[in-house]
């Protein structure tokens, strides 16, 4: 019989797989469950909440955040730091060694992006939610060269 | 003082003192190396979507006309980032003194007229900013 139509070593190769996939659905599931739990905090703070005199996180910067966390855990990317912008926005960060990706969400739902390079130079843009898995993809480039190393 | 005129009794070498908030509303982030730094979401200033007020710039503290506990005292669990003056300027942002009725020391780090801080003069603020005091949850 040929290996590969091998019904116990078929079913092990299946079964190894599956524990892989649903790893890594958990462990996605668990940053998306945590990072949406620090949205609706950050959702529910006050004005003033810098004490600086900002206004409340807005429904738009909330709404389209929550929309861009689904997709970046959708697309393996890492829990990324979530931080309130004076003036009702949000931030997304991540850093590794090499490189630096930060996501604004502007207080009118509207999205602005900057990458630290790994030269340290600095990219800066608005984006279309389209975007993001682009830059996200840039990001987890660094993670495969660190992986091959 | 007119606005979006550099105030010129703000010397290159003084400090600047920006408030970094701790958790829930948490505006630092650590270092590769595990040192804590400011987010640059903490040197960011946006326009308010209903209102449409843009302020006029960033508020800080000019460190000579106040001390650290009276700077701290505005929110007891927030840490301290200090820069020099000089380092606003090279990024073409004004640096205003600002006093207000409860901060003397209030100063304003504002961009050109109809421009606004930008995410890369935002995180080389943060970036080159000290941790002179460490937000609450970071203090041994």
């Amino acid at each position: 019989m040929p290996l590969d139509s091998n019904p116990v070593m078929d079913n092990r190769i299946y079964t190894g797989q599956l524990a892989a996939v649903t790893s890594l659905t958990s462990q996605v599931s668990l940053w998306l469950q945590d990072a949406q739990k620090e949205l609706r905090t950050l959702k529910d703070l006050p004005d003033d909440w810098d004490s600086y005199g900002s206004s409340k996180i807005t429904n738009e910067a909330s709404r389209r955040a929550a929309g861009l966390l689904h997709e970046l855990a959708c697309f393996g990317m890492p829990k990324p730091d979530l931080f309130p912008v004076s003036g009702g926005g949000l931030q997304l960060e991540w850093q590794r060694e090499n490189r630096e990706l930060e996501i604004e969400v502007l207080p009118d739902g509207g999205i602005e992006y900057l990458k630290v390079l790994p030269d340290g130079k600095m990219e800066e843009g608005k984006a279309i939610a389209a975007d993001v898995l682009t830059l996200a993809q840039w990001f987890r480039q660094s993670e495969n060269s660190v992986m091959s190393v | 003082m007119p606005q979006g005129t550099e105030d010129v009794s703000i010397l290159a070498e003084d400090l600047l003192w920006r408030r970094i908030l701790d958790d829930p509303t948490r505006w630092w982030t650590k270092n590769p190396d595990g040192t804590v730094r400011p987010s640059s979401s903490s040197f960011l200033q946006r326009k308010e979507k209903d209102s449409g007020k843009l302020e006029n710039g960033l508020s800080v503290q000019l460190s000579k006309l106040t001390t650290q506990k009276k700077a701290s005292s505005f929110i007891e669990s927030a840490g301290l980032a200090e820069i020099e003056v000089k380092l606003p300027r090279e990024l073409n942002l004004d640096v205003i003194y600002d006093p207000i009725e409860e901060d003397i020391a209030h100063t304003l780090i504002s961009p050109k007229e109809n421009q606004k801080i930008t995410k890369a003069q935002a995180r080389k603020l943060a970036g080159a900013a000290r941790m002179i005091v460490l937000p609450k949850s970071q203090r041994q």
